[in-house]
């Protein structure tokens, strides 16, 4: 074949290939529809990025390694499979077992940091409430202070003259937990205190394996120091450690998050709300929040109800302020405040391609850097609020949110929001697509729908499980 | 099964009409369709945001130590999922359900295959030491058989497989199990 006749055969090939239909890309018929009007008005989505940009088969099998710069070394399977022994090595006689361990360290290590992160982020504002530091939050739910406080070794009662017990001062007890939860990060030594939580049986298990973490922060390090060139080459100790810096995310870090953001925002109890993209509302200014943290958008649900803001909007031609919510920030103000969800995480660049959104407010994890360049074909404003996470594509504005004047940066988003109403350019397309939904189950209140409010308890699930009406429980996620 | 869910998967599940009561009557069988009614709850249950579950874990704690289903939360018939996982997070997720001892399966590829003596480590050989394990299925009938499976493996060693009949009892009845 001459040159030209693989020219002109390359470009035939490409002709050929079509894009699949939206509906062969989601299940959902809101997200069906955006998709084909992001193609209507040539806007990229990930669902088109998807279709060109082809998984590395190297990293997907797990055994690239780009940890020295001696590589990266790449230790694909061999397309025969192995046969007899396996002799593949990096320069550095890296084994893939090694290599693929490593990886996957550094993953637990990365989510570990995301969930523990966002849980120091809570204990500073909760220390913040706690001294009264800040107007802007209040501990709100003081049954589960009490509730969590021993867990952190702070005493709720204290002894007086006569040798009486009496109730402790419920800001000093607040204070001493913020405290002692905001040391569980930087712990050198001895336990994550959290952990003695886990059935008798499985805390004894972690002790006789050596995997009880001892410090939040320290175990996610130490992954990142075994990974390192040249440290840790044992895959199965590599995993231990995995163990030590995962069980201090679920049982630290991640807990101690929803244990204080409930003593600030109240623990949920159920609600009612709606989801999809269907909640956005032509005739309102949509405020689509987006991250997942409750820090800001508590403060937010907050501004957008003041008279202020809706005389604003009123005066800027809308008939309301419409909050809704994308990802986990998304479930955090639904669980406590009802607020409907607007989709998640693949819908958010749909959620724009609606034309409705006015801003879409952001603070960390799983946005894609892509809204910035959605938004710029729509009127949308991109709001960054966490200096850990900024945008460098498109036009963003970032407005920096600090507990200490939360109520006054909510507003002023808010108010950023609301003026831009008037700015709408294109059509407004709303996929007419809302699901009813029933949210807000702590485990708190499955305790209580299962037994009330004097005999809460779990037993009648473990008697529906034992009489075989229930076959078991899944634990669905992701 | 009755289902405790989260994050992005949790909103999947909103936007499928799952988390209402109604939904029981549709979708479940005929226990869990009691339950749901009975209780007023819905068969799949929102607890909340990723770093809620958290949430799922004191559940499955309140469970052992109501009784009854072991000792520990591996003796629990209970499965972990993350159908459509893709961020490092849910890694990190996945590693500390297993080493609570839950069996805890993935849909979306691990990357793992590269090293078979390394996956065979996380979804074999972690099962002996934390009584929970990795798993991989892209498919998602197959992924749900295998979480079931795994249910009824932990029922069968509680001794709990074999279908009750429900049976009324009188006082006359309930002396005579007290005499025995």
């Amino acid at each position: 074949m001459t040159t030209e006749e693989v020219k002109k055969k390359a470009l035939v090939k490409k002709k050929e290939k079509v894009a699949p239909k939206p509906e062969e890309l989601a299940i959902d018929a809101a997200s069906q529809k955006m998709i084909a009007r992001s193609r209507e008005l040539e806007v990229e989505t990930i669902f088109d990025r998807a279709q060109s940009m082809k998984p590395c088969n190297i990293g997907a099998q797990g055994t690239c390694c780009k940890n020295c710069a001696q590589g990266p070394c790449r230790l694909p399977l061999p397309k025969g499979g192995i046969e007899g022994e396996d002799t593949r090595k990096g320069l550095c006689g890296a084994t893939p077992e090694t290599i693929a361990a490593r990886n996957f360290a550094r993953m637990v290590a990365g989510g570990a940091a995301a969930h523990s992160d966002h849980g120091r982020g809570v204990a500073e504002t909760f220390l913040a409430a706690a001294r009264k530091e800040t107007e802007d939050y209040r501990i709100k739910d003081t049954k589960k202070l009490l509730e969590i406080a021993p867990d952190f070794g702070v005493d709720i009662t204290v002894e007086g003259e006569n040798g009486e017990i009496l109730d402790r001062d419920i800001d000093e007890i607040a204070v001493e937990v913020a405290e002692k939860a905001l040391a569980q990060w930087g712990q050198q030594q001895g336990e994550v205190c959290t952990v003695k939580r886990a059935p008798a049986a499985r805390y004894e298990l972690w002790k006789k394996l050596g995997v009880v973490p001892r410090g939040i922060d320290r175990e996610i390090v130490e992954i990142m120091h075994r990974t390192h060139i040249g440290v840790d080459q044992d895959y199965e100790n590599i995993v231990e450690q995995c163990s030590r810096a995962a069980i201090a995310d679920g049982w630290g870090g991640s807990m101690i998050a929803t244990d204080l953001q409930d003593v600030l925002f109240g623990c949920p109890y159920p609600l009612r709300s709606s989801a999809n993209l269907g909640v956005l509302r032509e005739d309102h200014v949509n405020i689509v929040i987006h991250g997942h943290e409750p820090l800001l958008s508590e403060m937010i649900v907050e501004a957008a109800e003041l008279p202020e803001m809706l005389e604003l909007a009123k005066e800027k031609g809308a008939e309301g302020i419409q909050l809704s919510g994308i990802c986990c920030t998304a479930n955090e103000i639904l669980m406590r405040h009802g607020v409907p969800l607007c989709g998640n995480f693949l819908q958010q660049e749909l959620a724009i391609v609606t034309g409705a959104v006015d801003a879409m407010v952001v603070d960390v994890q799983c946005i894609m850097e892509n809204i910035a360049n959605v938004a710029q074909c729509f009127h949308t404003k991109i709001i960054t609020t966490n200096p850990r996470a900024r945008i460098a594509s498109g036009d963003t504005v970032h407005i920096e949110f600090d507990e200490h004047t939360a109520l006054e940066d909510a507003k002023r988003i808010v108010r950023t929001a609301i003026e831009n109403f008037p700015n709408r350019e294109k059509e407004v397309i709303i996929p007419d697509a809302k699901s009813d939904l029933i949210a807000g189950f702590s485990y708190e209140a499955i305790n209580y729908h299962l037994g009330g409010t004097f005999r809460g308890s779990y037993v009648p699930l473990n008697d529906n499980i034992i009489n075989g009406r229930i076959r078991g429980i899944g634990g669905v996620v992701g | 099964m009755i289902v405790l869910t989260t994050g992005c998967t949790a909103i999947a599940c909103a936007k499928a009409g799952l988390l209402t009561p109604e939904s029981a009557k549709v979708f479940c069988g005929p226990g869990l369709a009691e339950v749901c009614e009975t209780v007023g709850i819905p068969p799949v249950l929102h607890m909340g945001s990723c770093v809620d579950n958290s949430r799922i874990l004191m559940a499955a704690t309140e469970v052992v130590k109501a009784g009854g289903l072991g000792n520990d939360i591996s003796d629990v018939p209970v499965a972990g999922s993350a159908p459509e996982w893709m961020s490092e997070k849910a890694i990190s997720i996945g590693h500390y359900f297993v080493t609570a001892g839950v069996y805890t399966i993935f849909g979306g590829r691990l990357p793992v295959d590269g090293a078979p003596v390394f996956k065979n480590y996380l979804f074999k050989e972690l099962e002996e030491l934390y009584g929970g394990m990795w798993d991989m299925v892209v498919d998602p009938v197959e992924h749900a058989q295998k979480m079931i499976a795994h249910i009824d493996k932990k029922r069968k060693e509680l001794g709990i497989d074999k279908a009750r009949e429900r049976v009324l009892m009188d006082m006359a009845d309930r002396q005579k199990l007290e005499a025995a």
